[in-house]
């Protein structure tokens, strides 16, 4: 699967917001668009790329999506955000539906507290054990004590999973569960019917054992937004009643009988399964072929450049915030240096992982107690959020190179230029920072490697970068391999010119040194 | 002319002839230890004076109170009409440090480990404080620098950097570096201790020459033959005290205190 336009769209249109525009606020509300929220990474055949022809975004959820914006007369937007962050993005205002196989019986006990209001179903499917075809488990009884594979976020398989007595493992993604199972690591994987009908379809290691458990999707939207929800549910009553959501649930192969009866009509298929048919065909040519990897190639690029610009803007917030927190730490007056010692303290001592979640998705609550602008500046574009947390945590690791950088211009050169008559400020300015700065050079300079590395960690804010992009096309494609070395090549060329200006940097440094000695 | 001479011009009952440097009952404590025990003296314009004493006997921590590097803890410290002054023991100072940056732009300072900024030439070295401090533009600073590195002989080395000079190099440069700021009094400790024998001469020369032009010099030194030979006259300090104020012939031949005469027998 290849060249997503439609994901580097929304790639292009963030970048421009970011670096342009630098807009705090993302929930600024276009009028004549519906923003649908869904998780694409490997998530055939509920939304994901067409692997054919990758400007196209497909799926039954998709299709149902449009359907419902045509009936409100909206545009669908569709927004990519990660499967276990959809219901914070939606808190957050990132998109107004949040449609991908949200199970109702599950968000309904959490629905006040999640604040998000549960649309009618508008599908009905169950859990779907399988083990290896030559596996000795005939049936789900013989389950008890075994090592089950389910997705994450799925309350409801883990719920499954306890009643028969089972052991759950939880997986990103189904591709990886299925690894593990062909390994031996697990006995069983169990994951929605139709994600495990599909995944069955183009594997044939692998066999079902009988249904556990009911499953009903919903659309959810924020609790305040309940006109919007008074619309979906009367999209989804129309489309049920006009036969569009049958007919699409045909064509992907998925009308079964817990739907059919719930829409009191026949279980008989009338239209032939032509998109599962196209999903078979297509992931066999792909997969067959290496055109795979030449047509993800511009992708990655856009993506590498992401990366690129969100590391180098977090290098330079880290650089100089980094600067300043050094010189309070360092020079500043007692309690400055005891406050400063304390923030580095904290920043170094938590995960920037924490920082990252925390920032995006934590900071937004504190809205509704502050006054404007400030309410706004808590929500923060991705871009920004991501950019911030990097620069932020980098800052802290910058500061103490800055120090040892300064500790180690001998104390008789300040003594020199005080002797001189400089000031405080001016010593440090002309004699020790103009001295530090090379001692201070190639480490910085190494942190910054670093820092490409860890900006992969923004894919957790909805940010398509080149990890993400690394995932969305190993997952789509079945490929962790063939991948993760193309996504390797890109980081290590992105990373080369850093580590030879560090070696550079060195280099003259220790000529220096050998030269002092 | 001599310590006598300049007590007298203190105590003289017509003149309002004040001399450069007045030091008077100067008390340094470090770490509550007593460091330098109600030292006073007056050093008159023009005089080169030699400081010997044992080390760690308050000899750099005298000197550093008379720049303002060290805050003094009693007494009073006063150079050119500037001055820094404690009438108790530790009792407030009104701008101790707007005085002392004014004290250090008429001191200059040489040290025994020369200091000169390893990232500049020794002419941007040189260049440095006239810029910053006394705010001269790039050609009046140069113009300066390059008068003063004529005059230690260092004209034809205005653009290597510190590491490629010798250390008597170096130390020559330090002390144009202290010039180009056009001070009343040059301070030095011990400025040739860390410099390879056969160059200590080309440093003391300069010294020399400063004197002969009326440039009013502190040198604390172990250079005993300099010391004789160029001061006008020598302090020898022990233990915080200044033990004994002599002229260059007296302190050698007819030291009047014994541990004067322990001390030297050492050099002799
Ligand atoms: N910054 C300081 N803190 C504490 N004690 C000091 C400091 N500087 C010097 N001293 C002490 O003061 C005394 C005099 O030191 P110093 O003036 O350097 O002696 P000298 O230059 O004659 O060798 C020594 O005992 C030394 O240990
Ligand atoms: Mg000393």
């Amino acid at each position: 699967m290849n060249v997503y336009r439609l994901l580097t769209k929304t790639v292009y249109r963030n970048t421009f917001a970011c670096f342009f525009a630098l807009s705090l606020s993302a929930t600024a509300e276009a009028k004549d668009i519906l923003r649908w929220g869904a998780d694409g990474q490997g998530g055939a055949p509920h939304v994901f790329y067409d692997p054919k022809n990758p400007e196209r975004l497909t799926g039954f959820e998709y299709e149902v999506a449009k359907n419902i914006a045509d009936f409100t007369g909206k545009d669908l937007q569709y927004c990519p955000n990660d499967y276990e962050m959809l219901v914070s993005g939606l808190k957050r205002g990132e998109y107004d539906i949040l449609m991908n196989a949200i199970v109702r019986n599950v968000w309904q006990k959490h629905a006040k507290k999640a604040g998000v209001l549960l649309s009618d179903p508008y599908y009905i499917t169950h859990l779907q054990p399988v083990v290896l075809k030559n596996s000795e488990i005939k049936t789900v009884s013989q389950l008890k004590g075994k090592k089950i594979g389910i997705l994450k976020c799925s309350e409801h398989a883990e719920n499954a999973v306890r009643q028969l007595g089972a052991h759950f493992v939880i997986y990103d993604d189904e591709v990886k569960a299925y690894a593990d199972l062909n390994n031996k690591r697990l006995d069983c994987v169990m994951t929605d019917h139709p994600e495990t009908f599909y995944y069955a379809s183009v594997d044939d290691s692998i066999r079902m054992l009988e249904p556990v458990d009911r499953i009903e999707f919903s659309v959810a939207v924020r609790d305040d937004h309940s006109d919007l929800l008074k619309q979906v549910n009367a999209a989804l009553e129309h489309l049920k009643n006009n036969g569009t959501l049958r007919a699409i649930y045909e064509r992907w192969g998925l009308w079964n009988t817990e739907t059919a009866t719930y829409f009191k009509t026949s279980v008989l298929p009338q239209t032939p399964a032509t998109e599962l048919e196209r999903y078979i065909a297509d992931v066999q040519s792909e997969t067959e072929n290496g055109n795979c990897y030449l047509n993800s190639l511009s992708c990655f690029a856009k993506a590498a450049a992401v990366t690129l610009g969100i590391s180098l803007s977090a290098m330079v917030l880290a650089l100089v915030f980094g600067f300043i927190l050094a010189v309070f730490r360092t020079y500043g007056f007692r309690w400055l240096q005891c406050l400063t010692a304390t923030w580095i303290e904290i920043i170094r001592g938590t995960p920037l992982m924490v920082q990252l979640l925390f920032i995006f998705y934590g900071l937004p609550n504190l809205a509704p107690y502050l006054s404007e602008p400030f309410a706004s500046w808590v929500c923060m574009n991705p871009f920004v959020a991501g950019i911030l947390a990097l620069g932020l945590n980098y800052s802290a690791y910058e500061a103490e190179i800055y120090r040892s950088g300064f500790q180690s211009v001998p104390i008789g050169q300040t003594e020199a230029a005080r002797a001189l008559g400089m000031t405080h400020t001016q010593a440090l300015w002309h004699v020790v920072f103009s001295q530090a700065v090379r001692t201070v050079l190639p480490p910085l300079t190494n942190d910054f490697i670093m820092l490409l590395q860890d900006s992969s960690l923004v894919s957790l804010i909805t940010i398509v970068e080149l990890s993400r992009t690394y995932q969305l096309f190993a997952a789509a494609n079945f490929n962790y391999f063939g991948f993760g070395i193309l996504v390797s090549l890109f980081y290590l060329l992105m990373g080369l010119p850093f580590t030879r200006l560090a070696r550079h940097f060195e280099k003259s440094l220790s000529a220096k040194m050998q030269r002092h000695a | 002319m001599g310590a006598n001479a300049s007590r007298e011009a203190v105590a003289g009952v017509v003149s309002t002839h004040q001399p450069l440097i007045q030091v008077q009952n100067l008390t340094k404590y470090y770490h509550g230890e007593l460091i330098l025990k109600d030292i006073s003296v007056d050093i008159e314009e023009g005089d080169l004076v030699s400081i010997i004493g044992p080390s760690g006997c308050g000899k750099s921590t005298f000197l550093r109170c008379l720049n303002g590097m060290e805050v003094l803890d009693c007494g009073s410290v006063n150079i050119s009409g500037i001055s820094l002054q404690r009438k108790t023991l530790g009792a407030p100072m009104q701008d101790f440090n707007t005085k002392a940056h004014a004290l250090r732009q008429q001191v200059g300072m040489v040290f025994q480990t020369f200091n000169l900024f390893p990232h500049k030439t020794l002419l941007q070295n040189v260049m440095m404080a006239p810029m910053i401090v006394q705010k001269k533009s790039r050609d009046e600073a140069e113009a300066v620098a390059v008068k003063f590195l004529d005059k230690v002989g260092l004209k034809a080395f205005s653009h290597r950097y510190p590491i490629q000079l010798s250390g008597g190099q170096q130390q020559r440069g330090a002390i144009a570096r202290a010039l180009a700021l056009a001070p009343k009094v040059m301070l030095y400790d011990e400025p040739t201790s860390a410099i390879d024998p056969t160059r200590v001469d080309e440093v003391l020369e300069v010294m020399r020459d400063l004197d002969k032009e009326g440039m009013t010099q502190i040198v604390v030194t172990h250079e005993m033959r300099f010391a004789k030979d160029a001061s006008d006259y020598i302090i020898y300090m022990e233990q915080g005290e200044f033990v004994e104020i002599s002229d260059e012939d007296e302190i050698f031949i007819a030291p009047k205190d014994e541990r004067t005469r322990k001390f030297l027998k050492k050099f002799m």
